[in-house]
């Protein structure tokens, strides 16, 4: 006991005493948690955000170390859910495209009921300088598509011919082929002529109106459509507008340029009229 | 190993077969830049004929039999192309590979000069039965024809370069090969 109460372990215990005396004094007083927590704490601060600081670093480290799997996987599925937005969007986009060309054809088949249309893609087109012709998808095997069927857009347009089916797919010329041939109406009061392809207007991407007869008069920007007479093609589809009026090699007679409505060239849905009563 | 028939000196029927495997992949290929590449480009005044240039190439360097079987595969990708029944090209092609073999097997020499020739008159022959049926029965006038069939010579014969090369490096494959 004696070797407790020594002077200076005295002074430790009062000192501890006052200091808790002033702590609860001052706690009591409205100054938080007193004064000395207030002063060792501002004291440890430093050393608090160092601690935290090694421990983020830490943590950073671990969750680097155990976490970058589990990152690269979510990647992976996050990859392949942009991925299959895209394919979605695709799809949408078709689908509206589709669905945008059958409301016009539906529209044109209204006012035809009679015709049955089958639809096709133009798969590929004839690498030939001296004929216009292409392949669509439609054959014997997958369509009641038959050698002279007209193939038209969704719109009623004269895109071309069939002259070929095979199996699986047939092969059409386009109306500026040179074998192409069409009865044709043309102008306000309907005059006859043929739309025929002409070699040289071919390489143009244009056909001829030839065979009018000397009492008709067609303007530029007349509307070309097929006159059903023959029953080949049925009447009333556009073939083009024509461009120009042109005299006849012989000098007798005129015929017309004729600039094609379908767009030969990157037409890409057509639809053949398998089907129609013919005048 | 024995490479060659020590009998007849002739290579062995499995190499006939892969030198003609060789051939007909190159045709293909030559078909398709012919029928799915170069109608769409726009900017050419015509579509080239490349087609022939690949069944001269490969009738020169492989002779008459085995050219003339490469011509018959050629002109029938080549009305393929054309969107025409197999007919006039396929003829064509291999009476035309046939002549062509027999010629570099006798009297011709193998190098681009003469095979830039043989393509040249390939061309022009491919031209005449282009625009036969437009020459004598749609009465189509000669010069707009002939000025196609220039056009057309004109745009293909660059590609002769490439073609024989393919052709002549094919025909080396196959020698180290063996």
């Amino acid at each position: 006991m004696r070797a407790f109460l020594t002077r200076k372990n005295i002074a430790i215990v009062l000192a501890a005493v006052l200091i808790a005396a002033v702590a609860v004094v001052s706690a009591g007083t409205g100054h938080g948690d007193g004064v000395f927590t207030d002063v060792l704490s501002a004291a440890a601060k430093p050393l608090k955000q160092a601690a935290a600081s090694v421990a983020r670093t830490f943590e950073t480290i671990y969750g680097y170390m155990y976490d970058y799997e589990k990152v690269v996987a979510e990647n992976d599925a996050l990859k392949k859910q942009i991925a299959d937005l895209h394919q979605d969007y695709r799809e949408f986009t078709e689908a509206s495209e589709e669905n945008a060309r059958l409301r016009a054809l539906l529209n044109f088949a209204a006012r035809h009921s009679e015709r049955a249309y089958d639809p096709a893609t133009i798969i590929s087109r004839g690498a030939s300088n001296w004929s216009s012709s292409f392949t669509v998808s439609r054959g014997s095997s997958n369509s009641d598509v038959e050698v002279g069927d007209a193939v038209i857009t969704e719109t009623g347009v004269l895109v071309g011919r069939i002259t070929e089916v095979r199996s699986v797919d047939s092969t059409a010329v386009s109306v500026i082929d040179t074998t192409f041939s069409a009865g044709s109406l043309v102008g306000e009061k309907g005059a006859d002529g043929l739309a025929v392809g002409d070699f040289r207007l071919m390489r143009e991407g244009k056909l001829k109106l030839d065979f009018l007869s000397d009492d008709t008069t067609i303007l530029a920007g007349d509307t070309v459509v097929t006159s059903g007479k023959g029953g080949i093609f049925p009447e009333g589809l556009v073939i083009g507008t024509v461009e120009g009026i042109m005299k006849n090699a012989a000098g007798i007679g005129m015929y017309g340029v004729v600039a094609p409505e379908a767009e030969i060239t990157s037409a890409t849905y057509v639809y053949i009229i398998t089907e129609f009563s013919a005048n | 190993m024995t490479r060659f028939n020590n009998i007849t000196g002739r290579l062995p029927k499995r190499r006939h077969v892969i030198s003609f495997a060789y051939h007909a992949l190159f045709l293909i290929i030559v078909y398709v830049v012919q029928a799915l590449v170069l109608p769409y480009i726009t900017a050419l005044p015509s579509i080239p004929l490349i087609l022939p240039l690949a069944a001269v190439g490969a009738a020169m360097f492989e002779g008459g039999s085995r050219g003339a079987a490469a011509g018959l595969f050629a002109g029938a990708l080549c009305d393929l192309s054309m969107n025409q029944p197999i007919a006039s090209f396929t003829v064509l092609f291999t009476v035309m590979c046939l002549a062509i073999g027999i010629l570099s097997d006798t009297v011709i020499a193998r190098g681009f000069a003469p095979y830039f020739l043989m393509c040249v008159g390939a061309l022009a022959l491919c031209s005449f039965v282009q625009m036969f049926t437009l020459l004598f029965f749609d009465d189509v006038p000669p010069r707009g024809l002939l000025t196609e069939a220039l056009r057309q010579g004109l745009v293909s014969l660059p590609f002769t370069v490439p073609v024989y090369f393919g052709a002549r490096g094919l025909v080396r494959r196959k020698e180290s090969v063996q």
